[in-house]
């Protein structure tokens, strides 16, 4: 059976099913028989689902209008620099 | 996350305020990608040419894969040419930090010699993420946490555990390997284990 401390080390490779099957089912064995390991691996869980939980980092209307001013900027002056079509005779 | 439809139109017809909005919600998780490929140097003016880029592309944009995805995909090659242009491998400036495969995650006292857990684990008292939230304390702490994370380290995090990303792609955009995104993904989920953990078993970090 695999230590406590071998399963710690793999929990986030079984919680994202990372692992070889044989592995994943001695993991899975031994949560069954190990309360503190499967404890654990619970806990992992909740974390992940707490990072999921985090609010989107935005940044401030005045920054996008600045993000966006400086992009349309650029596309005028792309357009300004391009050469203008040849005519064909 | 996929853009609504109406939405999708307006973006493809170049609509300022859509645009805005893409750029306001998404400015941030672009610039942390930048600065885990380019480094902190280049990276708000890699986002700034991917803006450029994406607004161009727009209108050619077919709604088939989620827009972080084709937005995350043009700031990963916008980062890149400018690499190549920079004749650099990497940026290696303040808070850019390249972690090692070392598997060891966790402090040898936690266990016992015989492997097993030396000291029982603490009861965090729910099993819902949204109660854990609303602490406000503990949701500060949270974010500290992920704010001091090595830049690569956090992009892992939020490509796997917020965008949902494979894997495989989350080591193509970084031009990692698999175990270097493993490792960097388990050490910031310990990291925020560690976080809560003390928190809730002391009040206090």
């Amino acid at each position: 059976m695999l230590k406590c401390r071998e399963v710690a080390e793999l929990a986030n490779d079984y919680i994202d099913k990372d692992l070889p099957w044989h592995k994943s089912m001695a993991i899975g064995f031994h949560l069954a028989m190990c309360k503190h390991c499967a404890g654990f691996v619970s806990k992992l869980n909740l974390v992940i689902a707490v990072v999921r939980e985090q609010s989107p980092e935005t940044i401030s209307d005045q920054d996008a209008d600045i993000i966006v001013t400086k992009v349309l900027a650029s596309r005028d002056k792309e357009a300004q620099d391009a050469p203008a079509p040849t005519q064909n005779r | 996350m996929k853009a609504s439809l109406p939405e999708l139109e307006q973006l493809r017809q170049q609509d300022h305020a859509a645009f805005k909005s893409l750029v306001t919600r998404y400015h941030q998780r672009l610039v942390l990608i930048a600065r885990a490929i380019v480094g902190d140097t280049w990276a708000e003016e890699v986002v700034q040419d991917t803006w450029l880029a994406a607004y161009k592309a727009l209108p050619n944009f077919q709604g088939r894969s989620a827009i972080s995805t084709w937005l995350i995909t043009i700031v990963k090659n916008t980062a890149t040419t400018r690499l190549r242009k920079e004749c650099r491998l990497v940026s290696m400036d303040t808070g850019f930090a390249t972690e090692s495969d070392d598997e060891v995650f966790m402090d040898a006292d936690r266990f016992t010699p015989s492997g097993k857990w030396a000291n029982q684990l603490g009861d965090w008292g729910t099993d819902s993420a949204s109660a854990l939230m609303e602490q406000q304390e503990l949701q500060h702490l949270i974010d500290v946490a992920m704010s001091k994370m090595p830049v690569q380290q956090r992009a892992v995090l939020m490509m796997r555990d917020v965008q949902q990303m494979e894997v495989v792609d989350v080591c193509n955009i970084l031009d990692i390997s698999h175990s270097n995104a493993r490792v960097l993904l388990h050490r910031a989920r310990f990291k925020l284990y560690e976080t809560i953990n003390a928190y809730l078993e002391s009040g206090e970090c």
